[in-house]
């Protein structure tokens, strides 16, 4: 099955965030992520979807995405002309002895500690999906205490880009 | 700009859209919209139920091709519209639903009469909002009307908190612009035309988004010398000697039969419900539809044309070679029974002027099927939802839309669910000739029993009721027929005035 990621622009009222997910359950799809976030104009929220479906369910999701009213733009975004970044918070068990390792790990990965106490260390990551998931394997062992994801957030590269007004 | 309040906005907007003749039932909340509708050109019709309100707001529609509007008072109100709003929903049909709501203070500390309609609704309805300012009324009422009729038409639902109703503002008599009409792609087109002028077998299948090409999918059809099937709500769409009837699993045998053969199918706006053969092996299909979302989504097509019907046939009719064949169409049959039987008389009779509706089971199939090749373009049948208690409510409001005689074939399971409604057909002085095959039974559950629960009957039985006693006690005619009987008096009763209850023993 195939990664898709679809970017909208959304009206920003209540209600809109319960029709998409509602839409998306009810009709049995499974995503990997959803993300809603403000763009810069108040009117409009952006929403970042990424699925792994075959090619005809993507169609779908997308044509059943582009008819709900609140939806003022729906695109496509590829892996090759996006950005596509998400952003990684974990806390592992972390005794002094192993500090200089989870600090090489973090070097490697460009990971910022953001928290330390005698057990535990918060780290931060941004970066692609499969970034995060080898810092996630490569933390694993220490033991993962706790993290949190915050699904994928994208935009297109180079000068196009999805607005209300195109 | 003219000072009013939401009340008087909300009425007034309604007027300015064309709306004469509303649904709605009173309560707290809503009082300020009532209270406004005295004073206005519209006319408020009032139900023994808000359910029997939205459905009647659905017969409307159904009956004039406009927005039906139903209002209704916070809590209980605006829970009792859901049927008939999911109703509507499954069928296509534009309803404007408009709810109080308690005063915006109050919203979501779980007050009394307080739900949250709007997200109630959500997967039901084209577009639901809860109103948060009074500037934005105007506005959300043209543009909930104008998406409610639009593109696939479908419910819409306005939440007015009661403190909205009753601030001041002003009317800016603002616009809502629709969406551009869509074009249907050239290339598309083409090569639905190629896939047509190469089949063997060709068939035309109509569903309900066809209703308005009657006479185009006529001349398609001769021009291919193919047989046309419809689907349930396609019924009544298309009137041609090529009509073979519906096609389904409660379709005869032989429409079945003419549609596995063909080899390529033209599917015209139809979603390919669960009820319909759409096994596409073996067959390539041509699917015209207004909305994508149903292009691909049940069959794989050949050639997906994203249009009106009625704006693609005639691209469509100029494209195909005619075939010249001489082919006959035989109409198919369902098994003759008491129940059909009636169906075919009530099918028979001479129902010019007159809308015909059902109700939900065994009857409807049965009537369905029998409609035959004549055009029923403003057929009141719940379709999709498969709602029993649908047909009276929807048939009073037909009728107050249109004036016309309305001609309900129903049955003691789905009548018994909304009968509460046979006052309002009388206090409004409606047209009205019903029809109840009794069986004493819920026919169509009980077929399922017998067939999958080797006979183990439960919960099917239906209470012995009087019509003829029920039908007086709420001022209308009623009385008992033979089916010998029917015909005669069925024929007469459409040409006479005030509502007829006449209960047929199956």
């Amino acid at each position: 099955m195939e990664k898709h990621y679809l970017s909208m622009l959304v009206d920003n009222k209540s209600g809109v965030l319960s029709r998409i997910s509602g839409l998306i359950a009810r009709r049995g799809y499974n995503i990997d992520s959803l993300s809603v976030c403000a763009t810069e104009d108040e009117r409009l929220s952006r929403m970042t979807i990424a699925i792994s479906c075959d090619e005809r369910t993507f169609k779908q999701i997308q044509a059943q995405l582009a008819k709900q009213i609140e939806v003022e733009k729906i695109v496509e975004l590829k892996d090759s002309d996006s950005v596509l970044r998400e952003l990684l918070i974990i806390k592992i068990s972390c005794k002094n002895n192993i500090i200089p390792e989870i600090v090489d790990l973090t070097t490697i990965y460009k990971a910022k500690t953001v928290d330390i106490t005698e057990s535990s260390v918060i780290l931060e990551l941004t970066g692609r999906a499969s970034k995060l998931d080898s810092f996630i394997e490569m933390l694993r062992p220490y033991g993962i205490i706790v993290m949190a994801r915050s699904g994928l957030s994208a935009l297109q590269r180079g000068a196009t880009c999805l607005k209300e007004s195109d | 700009m003219k000072e009013t309040t939401g009340a008087k906005l909300i009425v007034e907007t309604l007027a300015s859209l064309g709306m004469k003749k509303i649904f709605g039932y009173t309560g707290n909340y809503i009082l300020p919209v009532f209270d406004a509708i005295k004073d206005s050109s519209i006319e408020v019709f009032v139900p023994s139920s808000e359910l029997g309100g939205a459905h009647s707001a659905d017969g409307y529609a159904r009956a004039t091709d406009e927005v039906g509007v139903v209002i209704t008072t916070s809590g209980p109100g605006a829970t009792n519209l859901v049927t008939g709003i999911a109703t509507a929903y499954m069928d296509s049909v534009p309803i404007l639903a408009i709810t109080a709501n308690v005063p915006r203070k109050k919203l979501g500390k779980d007050s009394f009469q307080e739900v949250d309609i709007t997200g109630i609704v959500t997967p039901i309805t084209k577009y639901s909002h809860i109103i948060t300012s009074v500037d934005e009324l105007e506005y959300e009422i043209k543009k909930a009307y104008a998406l409610a009729s639009s593109g696939r038409k479908g419910p819409v639902l306005l939440d007015i908190p009661y403190d909205v109703l009753n601030e001041k503002v002003c009317i800016k008599n603002v616009e809502y612009s629709l969406p551009k009409a869509i074009v249907p792609d050239k290339n598309a087109i083409d090569k639905a035309i190629a896939l047509l002028n190469e089949a063997v077998n060709p068939i035309i299948l109509v569903g309900g988004g066809a209703k308005d090409a009657s006479k185009e999918i006529s001349l398609l059809a001769e021009k291919l010398s193919c047989p046309i099937v419809t689907t349930m709500r396609g019924v009544g769409a298309v009137d041609s000697a090529n009509l073979l009837g519906v096609v389904g699993y409660s379709a005869p045998y032989s429409n079945n039969t003419q549609f596995k053969k063909a080899d390529v199918v033209l599917a015209l706006g139809t979603r390919f419900s669960d009820k319909m053969y759409a096994k596409s092996k073996g067959k390539k299909y041509i699917h015209v539809d207004i909305d994508l979302a149903e292009l691909d989504k049940i069959v794989e097509t050949n050639s997906a044309i994203l249009g009106d019907v009625k704006d693609v046939l005639p691209l469509l009719l100029n494209g195909v070679k005619a075939r010249n064949l001489d082919k006959k169409f035989t109409r198919g049959a369902l098994k003759k029974n008491r129940l059909t039987t009636l169906a075919s008389t009530i099918a028979e009779l001479d129902l010019t002027d007159v809308i015909v509706a059902t109700d939900v089971g065994s009857h409807q199939i049965a009537l369905l099927n029998a409609l035959g090749a004549k055009n029923h373009k403003e057929l009141l049948s719940s379709t999709g939802l498969g709602t029993m208690g649908y047909g009276l409510p929807a048939s009073i409001g037909a009728s107050i839309a249109t004036g016309k005689h309305v001609l309900l074939f129903t049955s003691d399971g789905s009548f018994n669910m909304n009968f509460n409604e046979i006052s309002t057909a009388v206090k409004y002085g409606v047209d009205l000739t019903v029809v109840i095959a009794n069986n004493r039974s819920l026919g169509m559950i009980e077929d399922i029993q017998r067939n999958k629960f080797n006979a183990r009957y439960i919960g099917i039985d239906t209470p012995d009721i009087s019509y003829a006693l029920l039908a007086k006690s709420m001022g209308a005619q009623g009385a008992r027929l033979t089916l010998p009987k029917a015909q005669e008096t069925l024929q007469k009763a459409l040409t006479e005035r005030g509502v007829k209850i006449y209960e047929v023993r199956i």
